[in-house]
């Protein structure tokens, strides 16, 4: 009993003096448009214990647009924000905002053109019809306008909003073309109530253009440049993680998006290539610059300096 | 009316109004005292100079009035629907009790429903047009009216209605002449909050449906990160909120000039 009550009191000495055990760095980020593939990285590289493996702790905030993710990345309420429109950061950047991009999160798009009515087939029967876009100074806003000049197109662009809003003026009849974002309305193709028309990537222009970034407050970068880079190798390794033949990964997206998984493997294996989550290098910033002074988003180009103050990509090791 | 007090009066006059202004004023000077000390971010709400200098740049490059005045039109016309619809509705719903009984905790439990969720709804039954944003903001601001001008009929003083039966009026001439001028301030509060409402979705689901209008200006300026320009756009919004505040002022004048 002596002896028990020994060992019992040195535990607990043990345990009073050992301290708390040593935590992971916490990171705050929100994350647009959830459920999308490009933006289920983090959760997925998560859920496989990769961040875990660099001793992050996410902590993620989805929200509905470009805009919501980089106000609080801004405001400095959470550290890194996911998916925020390249536009929209050079334009909070050329404001003088502290925030800086750290990684491209999607170089062209897999967002695709749709329609109910048999007789569009290609972008080339859309002529004189009504195509939809999300809102002005979108990803979506470009990809049309790129579709209309390089295919020539007397397509008439219409704003509709998100994808859910866009299917119901699709099936209305109020338009003719709607856009989505894979896997909303896969579920529809597959009942066959509508067909694709176009994939984002049909244009060149778009193809060649990062408009997705990931993004962090730049008192962030400054003070815990280490953990950033750490974040990166964590955000590349779940990348490779999410295109290898572990068949876990398409489960837990499945799971995530509440879809079956012949779907969420369609998702991946017909509308994402591994090229368009490349986070390595901010593409076609010559198109940008120029697309965002048009659309208002910058008064004039950036200089070399200005974006090389910006783009601040931690190199791959 | 000797010519101090003459002076006085004309103080009391512009009193209010001066001591609004100056509020307003002392308002935007502490914004601008905070955001220039950096007591509050002003890459979350620019310092009010700033605003101020973008109103010139709205209103020329974004076509603000064009959109000033579509929303206006769309408040304008849910608002006349609604004092309309919303009046007629209390009148009956009093008249006829089992029908008040039976629906005054529906119409009451509407006036909190998040109506502007619905909006998907909407547009397939109005299209892609400022019908669904006039029909969302007119239903959202019903009940008010609604409540409250059966809370004016009902609430009209017992001696009013009897001296009423005692000059042997028809219900017509009791309604018109008795019921109707006493419900008048609780309907005009209906209808003050009505337009609140209406307002609140109609922008609201401008900025959703992004179909023109203020709302639309204020979801383009937000995603461009022209803060200046967003809050800009939102004073406009107010504007048009104390325009129509100043008109139903003018029309409840006229109404009761007793008052």
């Amino acid at each position: 009993m002596k002896h028990l009550r020994l060992i019992a009191g040195a535990t607990v000495l043990a345990a009073a003096l050992a301290g708390p055990a040593s935590a992971d760095d916490l990171i705050k980020m929100t994350i647009g448009q959830r459920g999308n593939w490009d933006t289920a990285i983090t959760h997925l590289g998560d859920k496989a214990g990769i961040f875990k493996k660099h001793g992050l702790t996410l902590e993620m905030i989805y929200t509905s647009g470009s805009g919501e993710t980089l106000q609080p990345v801004i405001s400095g309420s959470v550290d890194f924000g996911l998916a925020v429109g390249t536009l929209g950061a050079m334009a909070a950047y050329s404001k003088g905002a502290p925030v800086r991009i750290i990684g491209a999160q999607a170089t062209g798009a897999a967002d695709y053109w749709y329609t109910k009515n048999p007789a569009i087939k290609t972008l080339k029967d859309t002529d004189g019809k009504t195509i939809a876009f999300s809102s002005q100074g979108s990803s979506t806003q470009s990809v049309v306008r790129a579709f209309i000049s390089e295919f020539k197109l007397t397509a008439k662009p219409q704003a509709t909003g998100n994808p859910a809003t866009t299917l119901t003026t699709v099936m209305t009849d109020q338009v003719d073309v709607g856009w989505a974002a894979p896997p909303f309305g896969l579920k529809e193709i597959e009942e066959g109530k509508i067909h694709i028309v176009a994939k984002a990537t049909d244009a060149t222009l778009v193809r060649g253009q990062t408009i997705r970034t990931v993004v962090v407050n730049t008192a962030f970068l400054e003070k815990r440049k280490d953990v950033v880079d750490r974040f990166m190798k964590a955000y590349r390794e779940s990348i490779d993680y999410m295109y290898s033949d572990n068949p876990q990964v398409i489960k837990d997206y499945a799971e995530f998006v509440k879809v079956p998984e012949a779907m969420a493997k369609r998702v991946r294996d017909e509308f994402f290539p591994k090229a368009i989550v490349d986070p390595d290098k901010i593409v076609g910033l010559d198109s940008l610059m120029e697309e965002a002074v048009n659309l208002k988003f910058i008064p004039t180009p950036l200089t070399k300096a200005q974006t090389d103050e910006l783009i601040q990509i931690p190199p791959r090791k | 009316m000797s010519a101090q007090a003459q002076k006085r009066a004309s103080f009391a006059d512009y009193a209010p109004a001066a001591t609004g202004v100056g509020t307003v004023l002392a308002f935007f000077l502490i914004m601008e005292l905070l955001v220039q000390t950096g007591m509050v971010n002003r890459f979350i709400v620019p310092p009010p100079s700033e605003i101020i200098g973008s109103f010139g740049r709205v209103i020329v490059e974004e076509h603000v009035f064009s959109r000033f005045l579509q929303t206006l039109i769309e408040c304008l016309t849910a608002g006349v629907m609604l004092t309309v619809f919303g009046v007629a509705g209390g009148v009956v719903m009093n008249r006829y009790k089992l029908l008040q009984q039976a629906c005054e905790t529906w119409v009451a439990a509407m006036a909190s429903a998040p109506i502007v969720l619905m909006y998907p709804l909407f547009l397939v039954i109005f299209g892609r047009s400022a019908w669904t944003i006039i029909m969302m903001g007119f239903l959202a601001a019903l009940p008010p009216v609604i409540l409250k001008t059966i809370e004016g009929i009902s609430g009209t003083r017992k001696v009013l209605v009897n001296v009423g039966r005692s000059f042997n009026l028809t219900p017509s001439q009791q309604f018109w002449k008795i019921l109707f001028p006493a419900a008048l301030p609780n309907i005009f509060v209906g209808i003050r909050l009505g337009l609140i409402f209406a307002l609140i979705n109609i922008v609201g689901v401008e900025f959703l449906i992004n179909y023109g209008g203020l709302g639309q200006l204020i979801n383009d300026l937000a995603e461009r990160y022209d803060l200046a320009g967003t809050y800009a756009a939102i004073c406009f919004v107010i504007l048009v909120s104390v325009l129509f505040f100043m008109v139903l002022e003018k029309i409840e004048r006229w109404l009761r000039p007793v008052d």
